[in-house]
């Protein structure tokens, strides 16, 4: 991280985040949500409920827009669910409620061979595709010069998942690694094509969820199947990127500090100082606020620690940890910007 | 740039999908005021009918609770004692909640039947914030039916046991309550179901890592 000589003249939203992602200096440590921050009741004052809300441009652009106007993040992220690139690809969805999430039937998989995997024609232009896409161009129009548009397009890793189902794509890497190698080079194609598709939409950068989590998969299996996978996409998707792995993760960050990804964001179940200490000035860490224990069930007081926690910590752009419960109350989701805002207040600092 | 969230204090209990009211989400929000605890039950929702769904849900939360309208032209209940019985009244809000309420509620009696007892169970208000409860028909399982209903109460009130007396408890307030012990006798008998419900209603809506899902 640079250490700012000078006080750094009051920025954007979009160009607090993005210096950060680019490691550097920023007049206030940026509040990124890579991941989504829609909660029933702002579904409720925006008119803009789930399912639709994840199907439908104009909702979906109007829910994520809450995260600035309401919630006062430095971003806007749309897209909220799992599901937008595996429902073009043929798997079931469970559409669910407005007060649950849609997700994929990874219990029903559609794949099981390599040759199975095949990108629809449609990919980009599926209703739950082209929702993201329009949604993200709406947003780039209204906020653009404000605050920074995130997108999202999953990895090949969570892709296997969804696709083949958790067990029997966890079994194929033991059973067959080349095949499973075959496997992830042939989804990579679709995490490329969604996620350039969305940058040419407007989006300022991605977040790129590749679930080799710590209570799935070893450290060894990253740096094995995917660190150079994800080195490639740094090349491939020309826009930030910033790595989603829930989960005790410490155990790769080495690797993941490695792929030249802009940031990490990181699970509470790493200490911030742990985490920072790993991956050094290498990538930018984002996140660390617990969601079920904190955002979900405690007050504004925890989730001011929890901040400054971060702050304390050098973690460079501050938020929650993966998407956040949908019955998150609105009060603590606002003490994030707000103890970010003071915590520097207080310092007089720049970083 | 204008909010249109509000600063009510801290929110207490959600009612995520109200299906009385075109799946509004609902909530309770407290907020202190000087040695007062206020409440205030609120939508972000525009659709129509959402005020008056609010309104009606206020006006049995109080019949239901013995909340009363703090005079501030904004809907703000308290409770009369002075005190705040939290987990009581999230529970009485979800309840309540759950009803149509076109033709509003009444208070509910301090008296219901009891299956496994065989017949009625019945609170006593001792005074001084402090309840006795009796099986109607005097039999062992009528008494442990009523030891149980007590500590039902125990639990969801958050109210104190009392030393020596295995079918008493007591408000910590000193003040009778006896609203929200009619409101929450069906529950303080069926514990387990109180403790599942608030079980699932926990886990919905979050997220889960791959590895958690189903």
């Amino acid at each position: 991280m640079f250490e700012a000589t000078q006080p750094i003249p009051s920025m954007t939203g979009r160009e607090r985040v993005l210096a950060a992602l680019r490691g550097e200096p920023v007049d206030r440590t940026p509040v990124c949500n890579p991941t989504s921050v829609a909660t029933v009741e702002l579904m409720d004052l925006v008119d803009a409920h789930f399912p639709e809300a994840n199907r439908d441009a104009e909702k979906m652009a109007r829910l994520a827009a809450t995260g600035y106007t309401e919630l006062g993040f430095d971003t806007i992220m749309p897209v909220f669910t799992i599901i937008q690139e595996s429902s073009p690809l043929g798997c079931k969805i469970q559409w669910e409620t407005k007060d649950n999430w849609p997700t994929v039937r990874m219990d029903e998989p559609i794949w099981t061979e390599p040759e199975d995997i095949k990108i629809p024609s449609d990919l980009l232009t599926h209703q739950d595709t082209k929702c993201v896409l329009d949604a993200i161009s709406i947003l780039k129009k209204k906020y653009g010069d404000e605050v920074a548009i995130i997108g999202k397009t999953m990895g090949p890793w969570t892709l296997g998942y969804h696709c083949f189902g958790v067990e029997p794509f966890l079994l194929m890497s033991l059973d067959d690694p080349d095949k499973m190698m075959v496997c992830l080079e042939k989804m990579k194609e679709i995490t490329i094509q969604f996620g350039v598709a969305q940058i040419e939409a407007g989006a300022d950068a991605l977040t790129l969820p590749d679930h080799a989590t710590g209570d799935l998969v070893s450290g060894e299996y990253y740096k094995r199947f995917l660190r150079d996978m994800h080195i490639e996409f740094v090349d491939l998707i020309p826009c930030p990127l910033i790595l989603h792995i829930c989960g005790r993760t410490v155990d790769r960050m080495e690797y993941i500090a490695q792929t030249g990804m802009s940031a990490f964001h990181f699970d509470s179940k790493n200490t911030p100082q742990e985490s920072v200490e790993v991956v050094k000035d290498r990538i930018a860490l984002i996140g660390n606020i617990n969601n079920p224990e904190t955002l979900y069930s405690k007050g504004p007081e925890e989730v001011r620690e929890e901040v400054y926690k971060n702050l304390e910590s050098s973690v460079p752009l501050i938020g929650p940890e993966c998407a956040i419960p949908l019955q998150t109350p609105i009060e603590n989701l606002k003490e994030i910007p707000k103890a970010v805002s003071e915590w520097h207040a207080d310092r007089g600092s720049v970083v | 740039m204008t909010q249109q969230t509000l600063e009510l204090g801290r929110r207490i209990e959600l009612y995520s999908r109200d299906p009385n009211c075109h799946d509004i989400s609902v909530a309770l929000y407290r907020r202190k005021v000087g040695q007062s605890q206020y409440v205030l039950v609120h939508t972000y929702s525009l659709v129509d009918g959402g005020k008056q769904r609010v309104n009606e849900i206020a006006n049995a939360l109080m019949t239901r609770t013995g909340l009363e309208l703090v005079n501030d032209g904004e809907g703000w209940l308290r409770f009369p004692c002075d005190g705040f019985h939290q987990r009581a009244l999230t529970r009485t809000f979800l309840d309540v909640c759950k009803l149509v309420l076109d033709d509003g509620v009444e208070a509910e009696p301090l008296k219901r039947i009891d299956k496994k007892a065989g017949c009625h169970l019945i609170a006593t208000d001792l005074g001084q914030g402090v309840y006795r409860f009796d099986a109607e028909e005097s039999s062992e399982a009528g008494q442990k039916r009523a030891e149980a209903m007590t500590r039902g109460f125990v639990k969801l009130c958050e109210m104190e046991p009392i030393a020596g007396h295995k079918n008493q408890a007591a408000f910590s307030c000193g003040v009778s309550h006896d609203n929200l012990i009619g409101s929450l006798m069906f529950r303080a008998q069926n514990l387990r179901a109180v403790m599942r419900e608030e079980a699932m209603n926990a886990s919905r809506g979050i997220l889960s890592s791959p590895s958690q899902q189903e």
